[in-house]
C-alpha cells in the first residue's frame, strides 16, 4: 500500500515501478523481451508493465533509448511530476558539499561544459523539455571529465496532455555526434501508440 | 595484550531509543539464542541455512562501512568462536572467510568501487572522495567519488540488473545519481549528490568562550553547511513555553532546511536561583510539543522542510545533549534521512515511513561533531542504536514486501564509532592515548564496541534467516580502522617554505588560498598538487624542467618532515606518472605527488596563523591513506557462503578487496566482466 500522499506523488512513484507492496512484477533480461512497439520510427522492447506504466528500451549500435510512459495521466499531476523529475535531475549538476571536505575541499562543482542545457518546445500536441549533458559507460547522466564521458546523453520529459500521457526519456548517443540529439528530437511527437 | 569482551548489552542501560534497537535485536532473539547454544556447543554440529520455500535471494552482500576485523586486536573470528558473534560464527561454520586487504586509499568511495567492480582505481577511476581533473580550477573537485557518475565500469547491481535480477541496494555508496533502471530500488546512496539528502545538525549557545572551543571545527562547517550551529536568544520569538518557569526563559529559533521551529531554555525549579534545566519544544510556534532534560530524546515531530524550492515532508526529533544553570545548551537534532527525494522508486519512501520509525542512517556527521563535550558520548550511543534498530528493520522490510534477487547494503555506523573520540585511542594499544584511561574504563569502552559488532551480526542474522540453498551471503567491508595520534598540517609546511600563500578573509576570518601565488599545496585525501607558475585559474598539469626541480624539492621536503619525536609521518611517495604501478591509482586522478600516510599520523588540509605542523586531533581513529597491506587495523572481514563454497575454511592469507567481486560472481554462476582484476578465490569445493 502505497502512503497518504496525493494522487500526483502516487502516479510518480508508478513511472519507475509498481506501486506498494505487491508481488514483484517479473521483468524480462535484456534482450529476452517478447512485446515491442513501434515509437518514433524505432523498435522499443518492452521491459516492464504495470497497470498505466511501462518502461521500453530502444538499442543499436552506440545508442540506447530509455522510455517510461505513464498513461492516463491528467495535466495538473502531469505538471507536478514533471516539476519533481526535473528538481532530481538538476541536483546532481548544482554545487554540493563534497563528501571528506577540508578547509579548501569544500564543495564539488560540475565544470561548466558538462553541465546540461536545457531547452523546451512545444511540438504537435504536446510539450517537451529537455536537458543535453554526458553519461558515463553506466548510461548515468552527469560524466564530468572527459576520460568519464562514453555517451552524449539526452533526458526529456515529453507531455502529451491531449492523450494524458507523459513519457520520461533517457537518451545516450555516440559522443562527437551532436546531429544525433537534435536528429532524434526532431523525430519526437505525440503520435505514438 | 587480549582483552575478554564483555557481553553485558548497554543497549537497555540507557534512553528508550536504544531500547528500540533491543527491540529489533529481540525479534530475532529466538534464532539468536539458537545460534548461541549451537555456537557453546563443545563439538557444534555445523547448522544448514535454511531453505525458504520461495524467494530467497540469490545475493545477499552486506558490507558495513569500516568494520574492522583482523588478526590481532579486531579478532571477529576469535569473538565468534566465544559465541559472541553467532550469525559470523554460522558463517564460519558454512562457509569460507578471512580477511581482506583495502585497495589505496583505504577509505570509503575507493573501495567500495573496488569491492563492486572487482577492479582497482586504476580502472573503475574513483582515487579518492573529492577528485581534481585537468581543466578544471583546484578551489573545487570536479569529480565526487561518492557518486555513481564518477565510475568508469559497472558495478554488480548494474550487471545483474542486465541479466534480469530484482535488486536491492540500501545506503551503498556510489549507487546514486540511481543506476538501476527497470525496477530496482536504490534508498540512499550516501553522499551521491542526489536528491534531498539531509544531515543531522547541532544547536549550540553562541558564546565566546564556545566559539573558541570550536575554533577549528567552525572553520570546516563552511559555505552554508554548518553541521553544528552556534546561535543567539531569539530577540523576534514570540512563543512563550507553556510549561511554568521560575526564571526568564531563553527564547531560540532553530532554523534548518527551510523550517524554523521554536524553543526555550527554562528554569522549572522553583528554588530561587538561576538553574535552567529544561529545553522547551515547539514545532510551530503555537503548541509546546516538548519539555526536555539533559539526556532526554523527544519524540519524531512533522515538519515540512525545503529542497530547491520544494516541499519535502520530513521527521525531525532532538535531543539535549547539554545543559547547563547557566543556560548554556546543546542540542542534537536528527532529521528523517529518507524522503521522496533520495530513494528511487520515490514511492519507498512512503511505505518505509508506513512501516518502519524516521530512518536514521548513521550516527554522528563528517566531520564528526558529537566529540567536542562527555556528554556527546551519550548521544552518540543513542544514535548508534537507532541507526542499528533502523536498518535492521529495513532488511526485514525489505525482504518481506519487495523479495528481492540481490540485496547489497551498507551502514556507516561502524566507521563513525572507530573513527570518532571515544574509542579507539582507547582500544588500541598502538594509539599513544591508549593509557590515558584505566582498565575498567578500557573494558567499558571494548563493551560497546563489542555491542556494535553485535548489532552487525544481527543484521547478518536478518540476512541469513531469509537465504536459501542457493542464497550467496556475503560479509565485506571497505577497510579497517587505526589510532589517530596526530594530524599533519602539510599546508603549513609548504607556506613555511614558501610555496604556499594565504590570507585571512576579513569576514569570516577564514584562511583562504591565493591560489595564483599557491605554488604547492595539499588536497584531500592523498594528493599534493604543483606548478612553479602557480595553481590559480584551470589545474593543468605542469611540466618542465622548473616543475621538476619543485617537485624534487617537495618530495624532499616531505620525505624529510618529522615529529619532534624524529617519526616521520611520509609512509611512502611517489609522482602521479607512477601512481598507477605503486599505488594503482590513475594517474589523471591525482596530483602531482601522491602521499601515503603512517599509522598514527594523519594529513590535514588546515593552513593556519601559528604555523604549526602536528596537532593532537580529537578524533581519536582514521585510516585516510594508510598503506593496508603492512597495517591489519586497517583490514576488513570478508565471509562468503553459498552453493559450492567450502565450509568451515579458513583463507590463510589475507586476499585483495579485487578478489571478492570475481568470487562472488563465480559463486552466482555468473560470468566475470572483462575489466575484473581479482582473482576468483580457492573457496569451492
Amino acid at each position: 500500500m502505497c502512503s497518504t500522499r496525493d494522487l500526483a506523488t502516487v502516479l510518480l512513484a508508478m513511472m519507475v515501478a509498481s506501486c506498494g507492496r505487491q508481488e514483484p512484477v517479473a521483468r524480462d533480461p535484456i534482450g529476452a523481451h517478447s512485446d515491442t512497439s513501434e515509437i518514433w520510427g524505432r523498435e522499443f522492447s518492452e521491459k516492464f508493465t504495470h497497470e498505466k506504466v511501462t518502461l521500453l528500451r530502444f538499442e543499436a549500435e552506440q545508442q540506447r533509448i530509455d522510455l517510461t510512459v505513464v498513461r492516463e495521466v491528467g495535466p495538473h499531476v502531469a505538471e507536478e511530476m514533471i516539476l519533481e523529475k526535473i528538481a532530481l535531475f538538476e541536483s546532481t549538476f548544482v554545487p554540493a558539499r563534497t563528501g571528506y571536505p577540508g578547509q579548501h575541499t569544500r564543495q564539488i562543482e560540475y565544470p561548466e561544459k558538462y553541465r546540461p542545457k536545457r531547452f523546451e518546445k512545444d511540438l504537435g500536441g504536446g510539450h517537451l523539455t529537455w536537458f543535453t549533458g554526458y553519461a558515463n559507460a553506466n548510461f548515468v547522466h552527469g560524466a564530468s571529465s572527459e576520460d568519464l564521458v562514453a555517451f552524449r546523453a539526452l533526458y526529456g520529459l515529453l507531455h502529451c496532455p491531449g492523450r494524458r500521457v507523459l513519457v520520461e526519456i533517457d537518451f545516450f548517443a555516440e559522443p562527437g555526434r551532436e546531429d544525433t540529439l537534435s536528429r532524434f528530437v526532431a523525430d519526437l511527437t505525440c503520435d505514438f501508440e | 595484550m587480549q582483552l575478554e569482551l564483555s557481553t553485558t548489552n548497554h543497549l537497555t542501560s540507557r534512553t528508550d531509543d536504544r531500547r528500540v534497537a533491543l527491540g529489533w535485536a529481540s525479534r530475532a532473539l529466538p534464532l539468536l539464542a539458537a545460534l548461541f547454544l549451537v555456537a557453546c556447543a563443545e563439538d557444534p554440529p555445523a547448522p544448514e541455512v535454511e531453505q525458504r520455500a520461495k524467494g530467497a535471494p540469490i545475493l545477499h552482500w552486506f558490507i558495513p562501512d569500516g568494520m574492522r576485523a583482523d588478526p590481532e586486536l579486531f579478532d571477529i573470528y576469535r569473538w565468534a568462536e566465544e559465541g559472541k558473534l553467532p550469525n559470523i560464527k554460522k558463517m564460519m561454520d558454512t562457509g569460507s572467510y578471512g580477511f581482506s586487504v583495502p585497495t589505496f586509499p583505504a577509505h570509503t568511495p575507493t573501495n567500495f568501487a573496488t569491492l563492486l567492480t572487482g577492479a582497482s582505481p586504476r580502472v573503475h577511476g574513483v582515487a579518492d572522495g573529492p577528485m581534481h581533473t585537468e581543466g578544471h580550477p583546484l578551489v573545487a573537485p570536479s569529480v565526487g567519488g561518492f557518486r555513481s557518475t564518477a565510475r568508469k565500469v559497472p558495478a554488480i547491481w548494474s550487471i545483474l540488473e542486465e541479466r534480469g535480477h530484482d535488486v536491492v541496494l540500501l545506503s551503498v555508496p556510489g549507487s546514486t545519481p540511481p543506476e538501476l533502471t527497470t525496477g530496482g530500488i536504490t534508498i540512499r546512496g550516501r553522499w551521491g549528490g542526489w536528491g534531498a539528502d539531509y544531515h543531522s545538525l547541532v544547536f549550540e549557545t553562541a558564546s565566546e568562550e564556545q566559539g573558541k572551543n570550536l575554533a577549528r571545527a567552525k572553520r570546516l562547517f563552511f559555505l552554508g553547511y554548518e553541521l553544528t550551529c552556534l546561535i543567539e536568544p531569539s530577540q523576534a520569538s514570540t512563543w512563550s513555553p507553556a510549561v511554568q518557569v521560575f526564571e526568564a526563559p531563553i527564547p531560540l529559533e532553530l532554523e534548518a532546511f527551510g523550517a524554523r521551529m521554536h524553543a526555550a531554555v527554562v528554569d522549572t525549579t522553583d528554588d530561587s536561583t538561576v538553574n535552567y534545566d529544561r529545553l522547551a519544544l515547539s514545532i510551530d510556534g503555537a503548541r509546546e510539543d516538548a519539555v526536555l532534560a539533559e539526556g532526554e530524546w523527544s519524540h519524531w515531530f512533522p515538519v515540512s522542510l525545503t529542497w530547491r524550492d520544494r516541499k519535502v515532508s520530513s521527521q525531525v526529533r532532538f535531543n539535549v545533549v547539554k545543559l547547563r544553570d547557566d543556560g548554556f545548551f546543546r542540542v542534537r537534532m536528527l532529521v528523517d534521512n529518507i524522503n521522496e527525494y533520495i530513494v528511487a522508486p520515490d514511492h519507498l519512501a512512503g511505505e518505509v515511513a508506513e512501516a518502519l520509525s524516521p530512518m536514521v542512517d548513521f550516527v554522528d556527521n563528517f566531520p564528526p561533531q558529537l566529540i567536542y563535550y562527555p556528554e556527546d558520548q551519550g548521544a552518540f550511543l543513542d544514535e548508534l542504536g537507532m541507526s542499528f534498530a533502523w536498518h535492521g528493520n529495513a532488511v526485514e522490510l525489505l525482504y518481506e514486501e519487495h523479495h528481492p534477487d540481490v540485496f547489497i547494503h551498507d551502514i556507516y555506523s561502524p566507521n563513525q564509532m572507530l573513527t570518532g573520540r571515544w574509542w579507539m585511542g582507547y582500544i588500541d594499544p598502538a594509539s599513544s592515548r591508549y593509557d590515558d584511561v584505566s582498565e575498567t574504563e578500557r573494558e567499558q569502552l571494548w563493551g560497546e564496541v563489542l555491542e556494535m559488532y553485535q548489532s552487525l551480526d544481527a543484521i547478518l542474522g536478518a540476512a541469513l534467516e531469509r537465504a536459501g540453498d542457493d542464497t550467496v551471503v556475503v560479509l565485506s567491508s571497505d577497510h579497517g580502522a587505526a589510532p589517530l595520534d596526530r594530524w599533519v598540517r602539510l599546508n603549513n609546511l609548504f607556506h613555511e617554505k614558501g610555496w604556499l600563500t594565504f590570507r585571512l578573509d576579513p569576514t569570516t576570518h577564514e584562511p583562504v588560498i591565493d591560489w595564483e601565488r599557491t605554488k604547492v599545496v595539499y588536497l584531500k585525501m592523498c594528493s599534493v598538487f604543483i606548478d612553479p607558475e602557480g595553481l590559480g585559474g584551470d589545474w593543468n598539469r605542469a611540466s618542465g624542467p622548473a616543475y621538476e626541480a619543485l617537485r624534487n624539492e617537495v618530495r624532499e621536503a616531505l620525505e624529510s618532515l618529522e615529529d619532534e619525536g624524529g617519526v616521520k609521518p611520509v609512509a611512502a611517495l611517489c609522482g602521479w606518472e607512477d601512481a598507477e604501478e605503486t599505488f594503482r591509482l590513475p594517474g589523471d586522478r591525482v596530483g602531482d605527488l601522491v602521499i601515503a600516510n603512517r599509522i598514527g599520523y594523519g594529513w590535514n588540509e588546515e593552513v593556519t596563523e601559528s604555523g604549526e605542523l602536528f596537532d593532537v586531533p580529537l578524533k581519536t581513529g582514521y585510516k585516510q591513506a594508510i598503506l593496508a597491506e603492512s597495517e591489519p587495523a586497517l583490514w576488513a572481514p570478508f565471509m562468503i557462503v553459498g552453493p559450492g563454497i567450502k565450509r568451515n575454511h579458513r583463507l590463510p592469507e589475507p586476499i585483495e578487496m579485487v578478489d571478492q567481486l570475481p568470487t562472488i560472481m563465480t559463486a552466482l554462476g555468473q560470468e566475470i566482466p572483462d575489466h575484473v582484476e581479482g582473482r576468483v578465490l580457492d573457496v569451492f569445493d
